[in-house]
This record gives structure tokens, C-alpha cells and sequence, in this order.
């Protein structure tokens, strides 16, 4: 017995392992971790991976944006007290507002929670702070009079600077607008409850079609809608004031597996709004990360540099889809395969994201985009990569080594029929 | 007296550790309860010790960087509940490890998955001294799959004792036990080991 019991603990010495620490993923976890601090602190359900792994807050925060601007909620119809009239006038004629939201979402079985306070104003423009727990995760202000919508992350000290078009500049936070958005959408009465004490009378709807309203944002709300398989939004209005107090907003993947929950409350109608909320937006240490020009955009420059960035770390392969949601999963799912050795760029990967983004724009705006990044690579100098209508004779192409031309109707079924 | 380079790392070891008092280090541990700075340094410093742990109980360096990461997540939602010195951190740290680790490992699923990423880095051991690396290596593979047969309880006793080194009254701090179970769950832990190499041995074609 004593021989045997020698042997095993002997066995057991001899024992090897593989254990030499990563120190990137040292790195990484102390950054999650730091990230995630305050939020732990303050006893919130602290949110692992997801901070990293950001992509459903960034798409919760798209999805309050445009919450903020659901104030023009309009109602067809409807046989209770809320004079549903005076309530759309009422906020059609706002000339500011602050609110609070509330986003709980879950990724991989773990929730978590980003707040936001939001001001709009049409005096100085939008400003949003999201915050997870006590953390500001971003800040971002759209200025009325600069036509620029800048996002402002304190944990890089840095910004990103978005030039936005005329078109979208007029559309960014103006209700009637948005009002118009919702003019189409079907909705059913919820009758009474009280909120803070508060009679309320709500309406629901699941017809809600946010596709306008964020600057340059419908590539980004093309992500939302792809994770969302069902939308029900409900508005709860002051029975005595006809002021909405409460609007709430379930957005659930196509397989029930993800689920967004929005809540919109705390507002202040016709606050009156101090000048220095939106005074030295950009602190003086900041970075500049990345300018997001329209004209780039549109000339397709934005889309290549990001498609080089993403071909360079990925063995000359282009993203098998093109939405912002498809190249950040893919891009962490290269940044896991090369077992985290790879320095991932992040004004590169936000290139990307709004090149994705713009190729849903164009997506939305009907331009018979094209996207062929499962059969294409970098070597594929003759074939076409992406394409999309200028007009009504002429195409934009990216070929496979990012060169751009402008080809006719006939020129591209040639190229593609090759 | 020649030093052996185990002696060497232990006495380094111990003078790391007068280096950091316990005064500072028990000052730090309160602070990281609310000071940033002060949590990265805790991290910091405990980071490869759980690490190496998880890897000594998973075998998989994937899996175990998922745990560690888990670990710490664990410590610092939880930190401000503990109330005790560096050495008690030490174990508190152990025992936050030994449960997450054995939460990873609660399903048959995960506990199939694990045993099959051990098989899949069969080869990357190193070997022991005395025999071909190959039949090494494949024991080294025949006694982590072993100890993934067993109650989590069990293999958490072996680990500590003959991976971490521990004294059977350090096993029972981190466990919460009386040093006598703890030599009782180890005697019972060897004796099923040592029953599951026989019949891994027996399957051997």
C-alpha cells in the first residue's frame, strides 16, 4: 500500500504543464478590469466582457439616440383622455429636453446595464453621456452650428470627429422628422397606470421603424435591426400635462437570445439649458482617433482604408459580411485566433466600422450595393469587391486590391460575369 | 551546502515576501477595495499564481485564462467583504479560484470539453527524465485525464498538495476544513486516482 501510494504521489510530481503566463492576456484582463471598476464598486451587476466587447452597448447607446428622438412619437389615433393631438404639438413645438435612459441588455447569458442622460437643445445641439455604473464610457455631442457630431471616449483620451452631410445635419435631432418616422406605425392602447405617482395613460407599438435621426448613423441602426427580430415600444403620457414620461423600448434577437430593454424617463420638457453643457466639448488633452469625412465616404476612400486594415491582419481576407456588427465579431474572432498577439488599431477598426456603416447607408438609400468579401481577396485585382449605384448608367467599384473606378451598367456585367 | 534551484526560488520567494511587508500589503488589499491604482496592483501581483492554478487544474491554457479572468471578477465585485491579512488573502484568492474552477467544470459537457483539449495538447509537455518523451508525454496525458475524472473535491486536494505545494493546514485554511478531512479527502483522492490509471491502463491496447 505504502509502495503504491509513493508511486501515485511520485506519478503526480512528475506531472508537466503548459502555464507560462500570456501576458496579453495579463494586459487585457486588467484593462477589462479597471474598465469595469466603478461599476463593481458601486454594486452594479458588474458586466464582464462586455465593456471589451462592446458591441451591443454601442448598438444599446445608438438604439437610446434614437430613443432621445422618439419625443415626436406620433399617434394616429385613439378614443382615451390624452388629447394624443396636443400631446404631438406639445413636443413638435420643444425647444429642449433632458432625459435619462436606462439600457439592460445581455451578451453570452451575462446582463449589464449603461445609463444615459441626454440633452437636446436647438439652441447648441445633442449632447449624450453613457455611463456604466460610475464610469463614463463615452460622451458625445452633435453641433448644430459646427455640422459635426463628436464622440469623446475618456478611457483613450481620445475623440472621433464626424463631418456631417447637410442632409443628416438637418434630420439630427429635429422631432418633426422623427415624428414622421413613426407616422406609419400601427399601435394598440395600454389604458391607466401610475409612475412616480403619476397617472400615466400608455400606448404599445411594434411597428416602430427607427431609421432616421442619427447622424450618419443608418449603417449603425442597420446593426440594430439585425439584432433585433422584434421591436415593441411603448409611450406613457402625463394624463394631466399630455407630457410623455416614460417611454420604453424591447428589442429581442431573432432567436430570443439577446434582448435590449430601454427605458426612457426623468424628463425635463422646455428645460432650460446652460450654454457651458456643450461649451469645450473636446478636452485639451484629447486625441484626435479619427475623422469621419463625408466626402470620403462617398468616394469610397473611408471603405478601403478600413478594408486594408482589416486584409493586412487577416492574410489578404476581406470580412465575410459587411456590417458594423459582422467586422467587430470577426475582427476579435482574428484577434482570439492569432491567441491575442495582435495589437488591434483602433482608429483603423473605426475606419472600418463607419465604411461598414456607409455600405448599410447606402444599403437603406436603395444604391444596389454589392458585396462579395466571401469570394474576393486582396490577390483579385479584376474582381469586384464592392460595388454600388451612382446613378442611373454609372457604378462605383472597389476591385479586390482596393482600386476604385467608376465603370458603366455594361462595363460591371462584364466584370461580374467574369 | 549546495542549493537546489527550488531551495534558491524559495528563499527568493521569502524575501520578496519581507520585502513587501504584510503592513503594506494588508494596506493595499483596503485600499483596492475602492482605489483603481490600487486594484491593479493587487491584480498585478496575484495574476500568475491563479493563473498557473487554473492551468494546473484545466490543463488548457483557453479555458484557463476564461476562469482567471473569472476569478478576478470575482475578487473585485467581492473584495470589500473581505476582512483579513495578506496571507488570509492569499487563500481567499485559493478559495475563490478552487470555486471557480469547479463551477467551470460542473458540467459533464465542460468536463468532456476539458478532458478532450488535454488529449489535443498531448505533446506539448515536457518530459520526465527517465523514459522516451513520447511515453511521458502520453502519461503525462493518462494522469490529467485521470484527475479530470474525478469529484472536483478530490482533484482540488491534489492540486494543492502536489501541484501547489501546500501543507495539509494551508489546504485546509483555503478550504474551510480541519486539517484531518482534508488528510482523510486526500487518502481517498490518491486511492481513486490511482484507480482510474489502472483502468485507463487496462483500456491501453
Amino acid at each position: 500500500m505504502n509502495d503504491n501510494k509513493e508511486n501515485i504521489e511520485q506519478v503526480l510530481e512528475g506531472v508537466t504543464f503548459d502555464e507560462a503566463p500570456d501576458r496579453g492576456h495579463q494586459d487585457l484582463l486588467e484593462q477589462k478590469l479597471l474598465l469595469n471598476f466603478n461599476a463593481a464598486r458601486s454594486g452594479h451587476n458588474a458586466k464582464r466582457r462586455i465593456i471589451m466587447n462592446n458591441k451591443m452597448a454601442k448598438l444599446a447607446a445608438a438604439a437610446v439616440i434614437l430613443i432621445g428622438l422618439f419625443v415626436g412619437f406620433e399617434i394616429l389615433s385613439g378614443t382615451s383622455s390624452v388629447s394624443w393631438a396636443q400631446v404631438r404639438q406639445q413636443v413638435a413645438a420643444v425647444k429642449a429636453v433632458m432625459y435619462k435612459a436606462k439600457i439592460n441588455a445581455t451578451e453570452n447569458g451575462q446582463p449589464f446595464q449603461v445609463q444615459i442622460e441626454a440633452i437636446l437643445a436647438d439652441e447648441h445641439g445633442t449632447r449624450m453621456d453613457a455611463y456604466m455604473g460610475e464610469q463614463l464610457l463615452e460622451r458625445s455631442f452633435t453641433l448644430e452650428d459646427k455640422k459635426t457630431h463628436i464622440i469623446i471616449m475618456p478611457a483613450q483620451k481620445k475623440y472621433i470627429e464626424v463631418e456631417l452631410t447637410e442632409e443628416n445635419r438637418i434630420e439630427n435631432g429635429d422631432p418633426k422628422l422623427i415624428v414622421e418616422a413613426f407616422l406609419k406605425g400601427d399601435y394598440k392602447e395600454l389604458g391607466r397606470r401610475e409612475i412616480n405617482g403619476v397617472t400615466v395613460e400608455g400606448i404599445q407599438s411594434s411597428d416602430v421603424s427607427p431609421t432616421a435621426g442619427f447622424p450618419g448613423g443608418a449603417g449603425l441602426i442597420k446593426g440594430l435591426k439585425e439584432l433585433s427580430g422584434k421591436v415593441t415600444a411603448s409611450l406613457w403620457v402625463d394624463v394631466a400635462t399630455g407630457w410623455p414620461v416614460e417611454i420604453t423600448l424591447d428589442i429581442t434577437d431573432e432567436n430570443g437570445g439577446e434582448q435590449v430593454t430601454i427605458v426612457v424617463s426623468d424628463f425635463q420638457w422646455d428645460a432650460q439649458i446652460n450654454p457651458a453643457t456643450f461649451a469645450s466639448v473636446i478636452p485639451e488633452d484629447y486625441e484626435l482617433m479619427y475623422k469621419v469625412n463625408a466626402e470620403n465616404l462617398e468616394e469610397g476612400n473611408q471603405l478601403v482604408e478600413g478594408l486594408k486594415y482589416f486584409a493586412q491582419i487577416n492574410d489578404g481576407k476581406y470580412p465575410a459580411k459587411l456590417s458594423v456588427r459582422d467586422v467587430v465579431v470577426e475582427i476579435g474572432d482574428i484577434y482570439k485566433a492569432k491567441s491575442g498577439n495582435l495589437q488591434i488599431d483602433d482608429a483603423q477598426v473605426s475606419t472600418l466600422k463607419y465604411g461598414a456603416q456607409y455600405f448599410g447607408t447606402l444599403q437603406a438609400e436603395g444604391k444596389d450595393p454589392v458585396y462579395n468579401g466571401q469570394k474576393v481577396t486582396a490577390a483579385d485585382s479584376d474582381k469586384v469587391l464592392v460595388r454600388w449605384k451612382l446613378d442611373r448608367d454609372q457604378y462605383r467599384v472597389i476591385f479586390g486590391d482596393l482600386r476604385i473606378e467608376d465603370v458603366s451598367t455594361g462595363r460591371l456585367a462584364e466584370l461580374e460575369a467574369e | 551546502m549546495v542549493m537546489t534551484a527550488d531551495a534558491n526560488r524559495k528563499l527568493l520567494m521569502r524575501r520578496v515576501d519581507l520585502a513587501n511587508s504584510e503592513t503594506d500589503q494588508d494596506i493595499l488589499i483596503k485600499r483596492a477595495c475602492s482605489d483603481r491604482a490600487a486594484f491593479a496592483l493587487l491584480y498585478r501581483m496575484h495574476y500568475e499564481r491563479v493563473f498557473r492554478y487554473c492551468c494546473r487544474r484545466l490543463f488548457n491554457r483557453d479555458a484557463a485564462e476564461d476562469v482567471t479572468s473569472e476569478v478576478f471578477f470575482r475578487v473585485m465585485r467581492t473584495i470589500s467583504t473581505f476582512d483579513g491579512n495578506s496571507n488570509g488573502f492569499r487563500n481567499w484568492l485559493y478559495r475563490i479560484a478552487t470555486n471557480a474552477v469547479n463551477d467551470h467544470l460542473k458540467t459533464a459537457k465542460r468536463r468532456a470539453e476539458t478532458i478532450r483539449n488535454a488529449a489535443q495538447e498531448y505533446g506539448c509537455g515536457h518530459a520526465f527524465a527517465t523514459e522516451s518523451d513520447k511515453e511521458l508525454k502520453k502519461k503525462n496525458l493518462a494522469v490529467k485525464q485521470a484527475l479530470l475524472g474525478l469529484k472536483p473535491k478530490y482533484q482540488t486536494v491534489i492540486t494543492l498538495r502536489f501541484f501547489e505545494k501546500m501543507k495539509l493546514i494551508e489546504i485546509a485554511e483555503i478550504l474551510g476544513q480541519n486539517p484531518a478531512t482534508i488528510r482523510t479527502q486526500l487518502a481517498r483522492a490518491l486511492s481513486k486516482l490511482q484507480k482510474e490509471l489502472r483502468a485507463a491502463a487496462r483500456l491501453e491496447p
